[in-house]
C-alpha cells in the first residue's frame, strides 16, 4: 500500500535535541546510546523511542561499516554506511517507536531503523501510519525520505494487526465529516 | 621618766578641750593605720588572686574564650608547594597530578588538600587521553581516590570538556565519577545531565539522572537532516 503523503522531512540545518534519561558514548565504538524516555527533535521532526542508538562517524574518515542487524525483510537493501561527509551513518530506535511531524503525521512500530546512507526509514512489527484521519496498517514500513513515497507491508500472513497477510487501510474523504469509509 | 619636763609643762599649760581634741585625732589616726593594715593585706591578696585568675590558672585544658567566624583545622606544618603525583593504574596506564600546594590533613593522615589540581590520565590504547582541573582537591593515598571540587574541567583529546563541582576520579581504575550537574560540550554539540560516569579510560562517558544533548549539524555537510533532506 503506497502512501503517497507528502512523507517526513525537515530542516537539516535545525539543531537535535535529544532529552532522555541517560546517555551514554562508547567514544571506541562511535556511538551515542540514549535510554528511558528518550525525545529526539530537529526542526518540525519528532522521534520518541524507549532506547535509541546513533551510530557516527568521524566526518575526515569516511569509513564503510558492515550492517549488523538489518531488519528482517530487506536484506536484499544496500548495506547501510556513512555517506560522504555525513557525521550520523544510522539511528536505531526501539520500543515505542512514534515518529511524529508537524503535519499530523505519525508513524508507530516497535522498531525503526533509519540508515542516512541510503535515506530511508524502516519501522516494523505493528505499524500503524496515520496522517490526520486516514489509518494505514501492517508490518513492516519503508520510508524512502528522497521520493517522500512510503510503503506498508503486511509481512507474513496471519501476522497480528492484519488480515493474514494484508494491510488495512482507512481513508476518510476530505469532504466527508461524520460517515466511515473503509478500503480493503 | 615617761614624759619629759617641758612636755609636762606644755601639758597643764594646754586649755582642757584642746587636750581632748588632740586624744580624739590620735585614736582616729590610730583607727586608720589599723583599718590600712587589714586593707592593705586584703588589697594584696585580691591583686594576686586577680593576677592568677588573668593568667588563666585556673581555665579548663585549653578554653581560648576566642570568638571567630571560620578557621579551617588545617595543621600547616606540613606544606608541599607544587607536588607531583606520577602513578600507573591498575592496567598500567601512566597518570600524573600536579598541584600548587599539599597539606595533608590533621586529623587523616591519609588525606591531603590539594590546591589548583591539574591531572592527566592516558587510555588504554595510548590514543587517548583525558586532562583534568579544579581549584581544590582532596586526595586520598590509601583508597586511591581523588575527589576534584570547585570549577572543575575535565578535557578530552577528541575536543570535548566537560564541567561540573565536584568530581571523583579513581586513581587506581581510572574511572571518573560525579552525581552533580555535569556540563559537557564537543564539535558536534552540547551535553549536561544530573550525573557523570566516565570509565574505561575514558572510552566510555555516561550522563545519567537525565541528560539533554544538542546536536549542532547532525546531518553532515552533505544537508541531509537527521530525517531527511531539505523542504519537500
Amino acid at each position: 500500500q503506497d502512501g503517497s503523503g507528502d512523507g517526513f522531512t525537515n530542516d537539516p540545518g535545525e539543531p537535535i535535541e535529544v532529552i532522555s534519561d541517560k546517555a551514554e558514548w562508547v567514544r571506541s565504538e562511535n556511538v551515542a546510546i540514549f535510554t528511558g524516555k528518550v525525545d529526539a527533535i530537529q526542526g518540525t521532526m519528532r522521534l520518541r523511542a524507549d532506547k535509541v542508538w546513533v551510530y557516527y562517524v568521524e566526518r575526515t574518515k569516511d569509513e564503510t561499516k558492515k550492517a549488523e542487524d538489518v531488519p528482517e525483510g530487506f536484506e536484499g537493501e544496500e548495506e547501510p554506511g556513512p555517506g560522504p561527509g555525513q557525521s550520523i551513518t544510522k539511528i536505531d530506535a526501539k520500543g515505542n517507536v512514534i515518529i511524529t511531524d508537524d503535519e499530523d503525521q505519525t508513524a508507530n512500530g516497535d522498531w525503526a531503523l533509519y540508515d542516512v546512507k541510503v535515506r530511508k526509514i524502516y519501522m516494523g512489527d505493528t505499524v500503524v501510519l496515520t496522517q490526520g484521519e486516514n489509518v494505514i496498517r501492517g508490518q513492516k514500513l519503508e520510508m524512502n525520505l528522497d521520493t517522500g513515497q512510503t510503503v506498508v507491508d503486511a509481512g507474513a500472513s496471519g501476522a497480528s494487526g492484519t488480515q493474514g497477510g494484508r494491510v488495512r487501510s482507512l481513508f476518510v474523504p476530505a469532504d466527508n465529516n461524520g460517515s466511515e469509509g473503509g478500503a480493503q | 621618766m615617761s614624759m619629759s619636763r617641758t612636755d609636762a609643762a606644755r601639758r597643764r599649760a594646754q586649755p582642757r578641750n584642746l587636750r581632748q581634741a588632740n586624744a580624739a585625732r590620735a585614736q582616729a589616726y590610730s583607727r586608720f593605720v589599723s583599718a590600712m593594715k587589714v586593707g592593705l593585706a586584703v588589697t594584696a591578696l585580691g591583686l594576686i588572686g586577680a593576677l592568677l585568675f588573668m593568667s588563666g590558672t585556673f581555665d579548663g585544658p585549653d578554653e581560648l574564650d576566642i570568638t571567630f567566624s571560620e578557621v579551617s583545622s588545617r595543621t600547616d606544618d606540613l606544606r608541599m608547594v607544587s607536588p607531583r603525583i606520577s602513578d600507573v593504574d591498575e592496567k598500567g596506564q601512566p597518570y600524573t597530578m600536579n598541584a600548587t600546594s599539599a597539606v595533608q590533613d590533621a586529623d587523616n593522615p591519609a588525606l591531603i588538600h590539594l590546591e589548583n589540581v591539574e591531572g592527566d590520565l592516558v587510555s588504554e590504547s595510548q590514543t587517548s587521553w583525558t586532562a583534568v582541573t579544579s581549584n581544590k582537591g582532596l586526595l586520598n593515598t590509601d583508597e586511591e581516590w581523588i575527589d576534584l571540587e570547585d570549577n572543575v574541567q575535565l578535557f578530552t583529546d577528541d575536543g570535548f570538556r566537560f564541567q561540573g563541582k565536584l568530581v571523583r576520579v579513581n586513581l587506581d581504575t581510572g574511572d571518573i565519577s560525579s552525581d552533580q550537574q555535569v556540563y559537557a560540550q564537543g564539535p558536534e554539540g552540547t551535553a549536561e545531565g544530573g550525573g557523570l560516569r566516565v570509565t574505561e579510560s575514558g572510552d566510555r562517558v555516561t550522563l545519567i539522572n537525565g541528560a539533554k544533548i544538542v546536536i549542532f549539524n547532525a546531518g553532515g555537510s552533505s544537508g541531509e537532516g537527521l530525517f531527511g533532506p531539505t523542504g519537500k
